[in-house]
């Protein structure tokens, strides 16, 4: 077995994908997003192949009603397409030195976390038959595919999330920006990073997606140590991508640092609720499946309750 | 005005409390090096935080520094004692005084007088005396009874462990020691490091007038005491302040406390006793007080049973009285005496009422006598005369019928004599006889000298008669072997005396109060004293070591006695016989040459009545050494003694013995009974006038009453500051507890579910 097919297992977790897969069966009967709820495409597919038929649900969107099949038996059939969705989904992320970090309590880095879930999102959308782009980067974009529905795509994006090297430093909002330039089509960008970078920077760049009319999502990971502090002895933190090490006892500076953690987190959600961004802290502790559906539950009423209100 | 700074009782503690408060420090710094490494991505917050932070934990660290600095240095300073010094001057112009306390623990301190000895009341005293002490002087503790003793050498200044030295003084019934005690203080006084103005000594004792003024009732023709001496020595090493040297006085006099009779003598009028014969007891009883005992009974017991009561006459003040009785042993081996006074009223002092006396009773004494020209019939060997006068009952027929068997039922002498010529002397077994007499032997070959010479040194006796056979060169060189020989001198040549009436030589006493001849002293015209003595042999004496009782009338010695070894040797320079002289013609031979053969006889019993406060010693034979050994008290308790090797020899050693009364020895199957009893002198309980002793020093000393110590200017005491130290640091770990706790409560790592939660709280 090659260490891409490797890494494909260990990305494709089959239980974390299970969890995935009901969470997403459970989304198609909700919205007409093109994949679990992720995302409620805004416009209607260009290409719409007709596929199959299935019984009505409640919440499916009276448009697809076939009224032919209702006027014959007098049961409502909803028309599926083969493709429903016109948008793609492009993947940002983050291979500094930072997503390296791994503390002694955690059995995943924060990049073998993060490229997990990129790789099980990416994994679903080609299910759907969505395109799926990829970007990898620290100071500027390192490795960048195109978006593509091809099945055998994914095999290359799990290739691409594997060669981490993680020694450079981070450069989030010159990355957007890059990306907000080379994206042609409107997406939905996930962003999956520690954000340890400028925020002004950061929104700047989602600020400029947005405007392009891309949706935007940010996945902060973090370990659960930069979470708590845990801490106890006298401790010297090295600081990844060069920035200078502090002897310290962190009992002393534990709620500080606490308070720091929150501080940022308000700013980065002040600023996503700007730019209309999705933002999700994931720590490297949580168990992958449970985040990514109770992300995709959440996001699946959000885009219901404004559905709903559309057809109001 | 100088700064009020402490001392300190063990400043070498407070030295290293000082240098303890390097500890923390060094732990912290320590600490510091101490530290792991942890890469971290999110510096930038660490670094906010800590802008934020450091200088309140900077402040939080010097604080809890210093509150653990000054606990441990705090606890240090409390164990080293700190005081303020009482004088009111500063650290450099306090000085620690050296007190010394000399406490009377001897018998007559056990003396009472309404139910309160004087030790009670020198212990509660000396109590007072060590509490008024200022904090910070040193202690040390000395007790006179003999031998004196340093409880406390080195001055303490635990004044706890003063006070537990002193609870376990008790008083003995040993006599004073004073001397002793002198030369104990004044090496005390010589070591100590106070400075010499700083130095004083409390002597705290009941002052027996005997003791230190003397029994004339003319104080001022009084020859200076032992005691009134040494005293006076001491005072030499001391300043010449009366508070340096402080006589603590129990007893006043005529207080009534020394009211006491006591019994000062017990012995057996003879030295020598032997089994069924009756042997006369004499107890001395003496009122040592200041009025007249009308009636009085002194109770004999012997072996546990009253054996006799014999009424004592009135006993007016300061006088004795002789006290005699007969006893008889039946059975051979140690006996045990006590004599009591009984119907004894207000007597301050029980412990002298009673005296303990072992005697021990002989069956025969086995004497040898070897004849250096036996004749046809006994009287006209050599040794013929001797046998006949230690076994006068005896017939005198035959060479070997002294004492024999078939004569023991009526013969009620104490010696048995054998009579064997000089060439069977090398073959008889020497040890099977107490005494050996060598009746005008010519010589004896080089062994058999030694093998004499082992046999006194062992304990046995011998006596040489000389006469005309002797070679004076042989004995010289054997006998006397340069002083190194049995012989206590060199024989010279014969003195053949005329036998003119006017010019007769006889014998004459030349020390009467010698226990061989002491019964003649009161006898002028005993028969020894005429008797007529034709030859004799020159004998010059050795220097030291020999005793002349009797000698002839021309000034040459007729005895000479000496000791060599264990043993003793006894040279009559004239001979056994009538052959030189007429002596055994004379009543008095008979009990001289009895006499001669008990005090050459083995020591047995000898040394078993001794003073409290000595050893129990007994020599053992090569026997007994290997046999177990025990003492029986008079409490009953059996205990174990030692066994100690002098000059080759092995002894049985027990003691010191603390309490009168009968002690039983056991060797194997053998018990040996030993007395100890009170030194008399102390039954002596008139106390001093102290005035009177005071005004004899030629230099002021301060007498204190026990009855009112606190009338002593002592200094006001110090200020000990141990407690408050203690105190502080216990309020000072309260404080560090709190801080620690205060600063430290988010300082504790949360548990792994908590993490999550605050996780999921950041998460939002």
């Amino acid at each position: 077995m090659s260490k891409e097919d490797h890494n494909s297992v260990d990305y494709l977790d089959p239980k974390v994908l299970t969890k995935i897969s009901s969470l997403e069966l459970r989304a198609r009967l909700v919205v007409e997003g093109f994949f679990a709820g992720m995302h409620h495409s805004p416009h209607h597919g260009v290409s719409s192949e007709f596929a199959d038929h299935r019984a009505y649900t409640q919440g499916d969107d009276l448009r697809h009603i076939d009224w032919k099949i209702f006027g014959r038996t007098d049961k409502y059939y909803i028309k599926e397409y083969e493709q429903e969705s016109n948008l793609n989904l492009f993947v940002i992320m983050d291979g500094s030195e930072s997503m390296a970090y791994r503390s002694s309590d955690e059995t995943l880095s924060k990049y073998d976390y993060a490229s997990t879930a990129a790789a099980a999102m990416a994994y679903l959308a080609l299910q759907q038959h969505d395109m799926v782009g990829l970007a990898v980067f620290d100071e500027g974009i390192r490795r960048f595919l195109k978006p593509s529905n091809s099945t055998l795509h994914w095999k290359t994006i799990a290739r691409e999330l594997g060669q981490h090297t993680g020694k450079a430093k981070t450069s989030i909002g010159q990355v957007l920006d890059e990306v907000a330039d080379r994206l042609n089509q409107r997406s939905v960008v996930v962003l999956i990073s520690d954000l340890l970078d400028d925020v002004d920077n950061i929104a700047k760049g989602l600020q400029r997606l947005r405007f392009q009319g891309h949706e935007p999502i940010v996945w902060c990971v973090w370990d659960l140590a930069e979470l708590t502090f845990p801490f106890r002895d006298a401790t010297m933190f090295e600081g990844l991508e060069a920035t200078g090490s502090l002897l310290i006892d962190p009992g002393s500076l534990r709620d500080r640092y606490i308070e720091e953690v929150h501080r940022f987190q308000s700013k980065f959600r002040t600023v996503c609720g700007r730019t209309k961004t999705d933002f999700v802290q994931y720590d490297t502790s949580e168990s992958l499946g449970v985040a990514l559906s109770n992300y995709l539950a959440a996001r699946a009423v959000r885009l219901r309750t404004r559905f709903s209100r559309v057809m109001r | 005005m100088l700064l009020q700074l402490p001392s300190f009782l063990h400043p070498s503690l407070a030295a290293a409390a000082a240098a303890s408060a390097a500890i923390p420090i060094l732990v912290h710094l320590i600490n510091r090096r101490r530290y792991r490494r942890v890469p971290w991505a999110a510096m930038s917050f660490l670094f906010a935080a800590h802008r934020q932070s450091v200088r309140r934990m900077k402040l939080q660290q010097w604080l809890l520094l210093a509150c653990r600095t000054i606990l441990i240095v705090l606890i240090g300073l409390a164990i080293a004692r700190p005081y303020i010094p009482s004088s009111g001057g500063s650290i450099f112009s306090a000085s620690p005084s050296h007190r010394i306390i000399i406490i009377d623990d001897s018998l007559s301190m056990r003396a009472s007088v309404d139910g309160q000895t004087r030790f009670s009341k020198a212990f509660r005293a000396v109590e007072e005396l060590v509490d008024s002490f200022p904090v910070g002087d040193g202690v040390s503790v000395i007790t006179v009874a003999a031998p004196a003793r340093a409880v406390i050498r080195q001055a303490s200044y635990d004044r706890r462990a003063v006070r537990e030295a002193l609870a376990a003084v008790a008083p003995s019934f040993r006599s004073v020691d004073i001397p002793g005690a002198v030369e104990l203080a004044t090496n005390v006084l010589q070591d100590s490091d106070a400075p010499f103005d700083n130095r004083s000594v409390y002597w705290i004792s009941d002052f027996p007038k005997h003791v230190w003024i003397g029994e004339s009732h003319s104080s001022a023709m009084l020859e200076p005491t032992r005691a009134f001496v040494a005293l006076k020595q001491l005072l030499d090493v001391l300043p010449a302040k009366a508070e340096n040297m402080n006589l603590l006085h129990v007893a006043d006099a005529g207080d009534g406390s020394g009211q006491n009779v006591a019994i000062t003598g017990l012995q057996a009028e003879s030295s020598f006793v032997a089994m069924n014969l009756p042997v006369r007891l004499v107890a001395t009883v003496t009122n040592f007080g200041e009025s007249t005992i009308a009636s009085l009974a002194l109770e004999l017991r012997k072996d546990g049973e009253i054996v006799r009561r014999e009424p004592v006459g009135a006993l007016a003040p300061g006088r004795s009285q002789v006290v005699l009785s007969s006893v008889e042993f039946s059975r051979a081996g140690s006996h045990r005496i006590e004599a009591r006074l009984v119907s004894l009223d207000g007597d301050a002092l029980a412990e002298d009422d009673a005296r303990f006396f072992s005697i021990q009773v002989h069956e025969k004494v086995p004497v040898l006598l070897v004849d250096g020209r036996p004749g046809p019939t006994r009287l006209t060997g050599q040794a013929g005369f001797i046998a006949t006068a230690l076994s006068p009952e005896t017939s005198a027929q035959g060479r070997w019928d002294i004492g024999s068997q078939e004569n023991q039922r009526q013969d009620r002498s104490p010696l048995r004599a054998k009579i064997i010529s000089a060439a069977e002397l090398s073959g008889e077994a020497l040890f099977g006889f107490d005494v050996i007499a060598l009746c005008n032997v010519q010589r004896l070959d080089e062994a058999t000298w030694h093998q004499l010479e082992r046999y006194v040194s062992r304990g046995g006796g011998i006596a040489v008669f000389f006469g005309d056979q002797i070679q004076a060169e042989h004995y010289n060189r054997y006998g006397f072997a340069d002083g190194a020989g049995l012989l206590p001198g060199q024989i010279g040549d014969v003195i053949t005396k005329s036998i003119d009436v006017d010019d007769l030589v006889t014998l004459r006493l030349s020390d009467p109060v010698h226990p061989l001849v002491s019964e003649l002293k009161n006898q002028p015209d005993s028969g020894l004293f005429l008797a007529r003595i034709d030859k004799y042999w020159d004998f010059k004496t050795s220097s030291t070591g020999v005793d002349v009782p009797l000698q002839f009338t021309t000034g040459d010695p007729a005895i000479v006695l000496s000791s060599h070894g264990s043993g003793r040797v006894a040279v009559f320079t004239s001979s056994a016989n009538m052959d030189w002289n007429n002596l055994p013609s004379k009543g008095d031979y008979v009990s001289l040459m009895a006499n001669l053969m008990a005090y050459l006889s083995p020591a047995d019993g000898l040394g078993r009545n001794i003073l409290v406060g000595r050893n129990i010693h007994e020599p053992l034979t090569p026997a007994e050494s290997s046999m177990q050994a025990h003492v029986l008290t008079p409490e009953g308790d059996k205990r174990e003694g030692e066994m100690i090797v002098e000059q080759g020899a092995v002894a049985f050693s027990f003691g010191p013995i603390e309490k009168p009364g009968h002690y039983q020895v056991s060797i194997g199957a053998k018990v040996k009974a030993f007395s100890a009893n009170v030194e008399p002198n102390e039954s002596h309980l008139q106390a001093s006038d102290m005035s009177v002793l005071a005004s004899r020093f030629d230099r002021p000393v301060r007498l204190i009453s026990a009855a009112d110590t606190s009338s002593v200017s002592m200094r006001a005491a110090s200020v000990e500051l141990a407690s408050t130290a203690f105190y502080l640091a216990g309020v000072l770990l309260l404080c560090e507890l709190g801080l620690a706790m205060l600063f430290g409560r988010t300082r504790t790592a949360p548990r792994r579910g908590a993490s999550e939660n605050q996780a999921r709280r950041n998460r939002g």
